[in-house]
């Protein structure tokens, strides 16, 4: 086996410990399992050629700021290339048939763009707030509002959809 | 009642842990105060779980392959080297990874057509490995070839030596599995070569000679798997391998020698994710079996004559031996990989001593508490007719034995509790018929130890209930997530045998998971079992730290399951643990009030003991009985199958409670008896009557076996009892006399009654000698010997590691899980540690 070097390590470890993560963010930013991969090695191999030291610390936001922006550049490209496809980020075009299976998803499916997307960071890919504010590049306070509406909304939703479920 | 603010996203904030302290503190005084806001916090925290879960389950994924990532990695690599320019050892390096790209881009398209599409910002990168590609190649043949080899053996080899096998591991579930051994097999030459898949469950092998191999995936509790692959020289493969749940039936069958041609040769040239089931030995791939599987598995290089062990074992037995290396002084067969592999996760190379530390023998078992014992002792029927103590079904003292002999530590003879030894095995006794739910099947033979003396085992089966009519349950994990648990044997061994027993729920099930450490928590509000989803994603997401306090986490836990209490279903709370609560209630008697306390409430406890070290037994035994529950220790992933999923309806389901045994002796033929066992068990004569008096309950299909030494009349007791001053027994055998030797009478209760009913069975003995007794019958014995030698017990005769062994060998019968197989390597192991 290859001894790994203290560079080459950092990418592996960066790798098991985000490659899930990213490829979920980018899966649901570009609707396609297979441009999702090639965004995230895209965003490794950037990361190949930062240095560890100047990331500590913020490995996460930087890997997906960058892939964000990635995705959303290949999104974009996509987009003119198929200009018939419904091109709003996070929503499938055949989220109606999806819902009946899952209020939630439409739930979030439903909010305004930029709750959907902390939504998504945050319970998808577990990043705190300061973190999500880095990616974003909204303030903190913001995170936390877009947020807590949008949860709120899925509050509500659920608290209603619910007395039914737990009487059954 | 002051209002609150809905809106206000400071809500959100606390539960996701975003506020500070100051904040975090006014918020909870609202909580306090305000039953709208806890409702509110409640409501939010439910919305939070399931849009995790719901977004979770949303999003297709596919993993990045181990070339795309070896791609990234090299990548690394080459643009490390060019920015550090000219320092030798760099160089060299950057080369060896020059070399991996250019194997890459041997096999079609994968660097470029994933990368291209996306246009200007790949570009530098794919020309710069391109670039070193180039220039690097003539290089890398014939300089740097040895320093991409790790195993200096294979150095005479490296011209041809250069194939790569690598892929990922994982269940049928798709969950990725870490600490596989993977061995690959030359079926040419018995070359093998050995690794453990990483953390993110990914193995690669280097260096091999191109040919066929088989490569297996083998770790405790999963089914070996085995398949065949072919590479050519400077080529790689990739093979991913699905590792089946374990069925140990078909454990023992260890496959020796021939390699399957016709297997090879269809599988070998199209890679194919299909792995065939394979035969295995009881929890892993060894050709000695289970007991080596402990040693290689569990401690991981703790000593060394372990490691080497560790080191030797991982060829699993579906795979060829390899023959004796070539002559000629070719190159030995490579060594195997210097890792030990632990359970679940944490594979370390020897000599790395942070886990060493933790579990080393010897240095924390100072901190394990048990119970004195004393061995019973031989009664005179004439003072002691009966005999009478409450059943005990546990089994933790027998995994905690193995655990110790594993370790290669004798263990200390108070953790040796000679009937949860017994109990840990199965035996067949006839179902109880109609619907009295506890049955007793009598026998009577030979003391293998003291001949002259009978020995009678009285075995207590409860009713079994038929897969898929479980009643519906309502269980409340309560699990201790301090920092204490997280240890690779403790928290996420814990989480994999609580994934398994959550595969088998159904909708009709309710799960709630509470955690305590330094605070407790409702972890999942009370779930429907069908949605393994939200269960799963939870216990995966437990993780270890802090202080322990399990007061305050037995009280929320039963506060649950009172709160989704399914009447006439199974309402149970499964505390897991290493039983170290260290902060709170540590007055254990304080402790066992409350859980006594709490069992009133028709809700039943489970105790699963886990980690080494600081384990409490006693506590945790205790806890189990005054919480009208069973206990079990689980100390490798088989035996949490063993106990959460072979025997899950008799972990979760009570088909008797209250389980007395009263044992009358008839003095015509009796002169004197020992109950074997069950010293803490003793019940007073007059409260097997007694039905306010609690004792040990009975799940569906458990065994309870009773053994009794029994002398006979005018046969000298040896060792214990004065004879009789005043009693006529010696002399005038009474009247009406019978030729029964003793009658077993079995009090129990129905899992929802008051009342106890009375069952009882008289036994003639018929002068059976050992020999001809059922294998049953011996095995018990075999084992009661064992632990009687473990605890060097005065009672033990003349009962040696040897004879322990030949009447274990002779009496192993179907053994279809392989228990009593492993029962008889630790025998072995136990004589080897007496010097013997």
């Amino acid at each position: 086996m290859l001894k790994d070097s203290p560079q080459s390590q950092w990418i592996v470890d960066a790798l098991d410990l985000h490659e899930d993560a990213l490829l979920r963010y980018a899966a649901w930013v570009l609707r396609d399992p297979e441009l999702a991969r090639e965004v995230v090695q895209e965003t490794f191999l950037r990361l190949c050629r930062e240095e560890p030291a100047k990331l500590s610390g913020h490995l996460a936001p930087w890997l997906f700021t960058v892939c964000r922006n990635l995705a959303f550049d290949t999104r974009k490209r996509e987009a003119r290339m198929t200009p018939l496809e419904d091109t709003d980020i996070g929503v499938d075009s055949n989220v109606e048939q999806k819902s009946a299976v899952n209020e939630i998803f439409r739930l979030v499916g439903n909010l305004p763009k930029n709750q959907r997307e902390v939504v998504y960071l945050k319970f998808q890919c577990d990043l705190s707030y300061k973190e999500i504010s880095e990616v974003t590049k909204l303030s903190v306070g913001n995170v936390g509002l877009l947020l807590h509406t949008a949860l709120n909304a899925i509050r509500k939703r659920v608290v209603s959809e619910q007395p039914a479920r737990r009487n059954r | 009642m002051t209002h609150i603010n809905p809106d206000d996203p400071k809500w959100t904030a606390y539960i996701l842990n975003e506020l500070d302290d100051t904040e975090r503190a006014s918020l909870e005084l609202e909580l306090e105060s305000s039953e709208e806001a806890r409702m509110l916090v409640e409501e939010l925290r439910l919305a939070a779980d399931l849009t995790k879960i719901d977004l979770r389950q949303e999003v297709m994924v596919v993993p990045l392959t181990a070339q795309e990532r070896e791609t990234i990695r090299s990548s690394a690599e080459v643009l490390r080297s060019r920015r550090w320019g000219a320092r030798p050892a760099v160089w060299v390096a950057g080369l060896a990874a020059a070399g991996i790209v250019l194997m890459v881009s041997l096999s079609p398209t994968i660097l470029r057509s994933r990368i291209q599409p996306l246009g200007a910002p790949s570009a530098p990168i794919v020309q710069e490995a391109q670039r070193a590609e180039q220039s690097g190649a003539p290089v890398v043949s014939d300089q740097t070839e040895p320093k991409v080899l790790e195993k200096p053996a294979l150095e005479a080899k490296q011209a041809a030596a250069s194939a790569r096998v690598f892929g990922k591991v994982q269940d049928a579930a798709k969950a990725l599995i870490p600490g596989v051994t993977i061995v690959a097999t030359n079926t040419q030459t018995g070359a093998s070569s050995t690794t453990v898949t990483n953390e993110s469950g990914v193995y690669k092998l280097e260096g091999l000679e191109p040919g066929t191999y088989r490569v297996t995936g083998s770790v405790p509790g999963f089914q070996t798997s085995s398949d065949s692959i072919q590479v050519a020289a400077n080529a790689q493969a990739e093979r991913d391998i699905t590792l089946q749940l374990g069925q140990m039936a078909e454990s023992v069958q260890v496959q020796v020698g021939g390699v399957d041609a016709e297997k090879s040769r269809k599988a070998a040239p199209v890679p194919s994710n299909v792995v065939r089931p394979y035969s295995v030995a009881p929890g892993i791939g060894t050709a000695d079996g289970g007991a080596a599987q402990g040693l290689a598995g569990q401690i991981g290089g703790a000593q060394p004559e372990i490691r080497q062990q560790a080191g030797n074992i991982p060829r699993p037995a579906g795979a060829p031996a390899p023959p004796p290396p070539p002559a000629e002084g070719a190159p030995a067969p490579p060594p195997p990989a210097p890792r030990a592999n632990l359970p679940f996760g944490e594979t370390r190379a020897p000599g790395v001593p942070a886990l060493l530390d933790r579990i080393g023998p010897g240095r924390d078992n100072r901190a394990e508490a048990y119970d004195a014992i004393t061995d019973n002792p031989f009664l005179a029927v004439g003072q002691n007719p009966l005999s009478t103590f409450s059943i005990d079904v546990d089994t933790a003292s027998y995994s905690n034995v193995r655990r110790f002999l594993n370790q290669n530590q004798l263990p200390p003879r108070d953790a040796v509790r000679i009937e949860e030894m017994i109990n840990y095995f199965d035996y067949d006794y006839p179902q109880p018929s109609g619907r009295i739910p506890v049955g007793a099947a009598i026998e009577a033979a030979a003391a293998p130890w003291n001949p002259q003396h009978r020995l009678v085992r009285i075995g207590i089966r409860a009713r079994d209930i038929a897969a898929g009519r479980r009643p519906s349950s309502n269980l409340v994990f309560l699990i201790d997530v301090s920092g204490s648990m997280q240890p690779a044997e403790r928290l996420p061994l814990l989480k994999n045998g609580i994934r398994m027993l959550v595969e088998q729920l159904t909708a009709n099930d309710r799960v709630t998971v509470v955690t305590y450490a330094g605070t407790t928590g409702v972890a999942l509000r009370s779930t429907r079992g069908d949605q393994k989803d939200v269960i799963l994603g939870l216990i995966d997401s437990l993780q270890a730290g802090g202080s322990t306090n399990g007061a305050s986490g037995i009280q929320l836990a039963y506060e649950q399951a009172a709160a989704s209490f399914i009447p006439g279903g199974v309402n149970r709370v499964i505390l897991a643990t290493d039983g170290d609560f260290n902060v709170g209630i540590t007055d254990r008697n304080s402790l066992l009030r409350l859980i006594e306390d709490k069992a009133k409430s028709g809700v039943f406890l489970s105790v699963l003991g886990v980690g080494m070290g600081n384990y409490k037994d006693a506590t945790l035994e205790t806890l189990a009985d005054k919480g009208n529950g069973n206990y079990a220790y689980i100390d490798t992933l088989n035996e949490a199958r063993k106990v959460l999923v072979d025997q899950m309806n008799g972990t979760l389901v009570t088909v008797a409670k209250d389980v007395k045994v009263q044992v009358e002796f008839n003095p015509a033929v009796v002169d004197a008896y020992r109950l074997i066992g069950y010293e803490n068990r003793a019940l007073r004569n007059e409260d097997f009557n007694n039905d306010l008096k609690d004792a040990g309950d009975m799940g569906a299909g458990h065994t309870v076996t009773v053994l009794y030494e029994v002398v006979p009349r005018g046969v000298a007791i040896g060792a214990g009892v004065d004879p009789l001053k005043y009693q006529p027994s010696v002399a005038a055998p009474p009247r009406n006399a019978s030729n029964e030797t003793l009658t077993v009478k079995v009090r129990y209760k129905e899992p929802a009654g008051t009342e106890s009913k009375l069952l009882s069975f008289p036994l003639v003995d018929r002068e059976q000698a050992f020999a001809r007794a059922s294998a049953d019958f011996r095995f018990a014995a075999s084992v009661a010997s064992f632990g009687m030698i473990l605890r060097d017990s005065p009672f033990k005769g003349n009962a040696t590691m040897d004879s322990v062994l030949s009447v274990g060998e002779d009496s192993l019968g179907s053994d279809g899980a392989g228990y009593r197989r492993e029962f008889l390597q630790l025998v072995q192991r136990a004589r080897q540690l007496r010097g013997r």
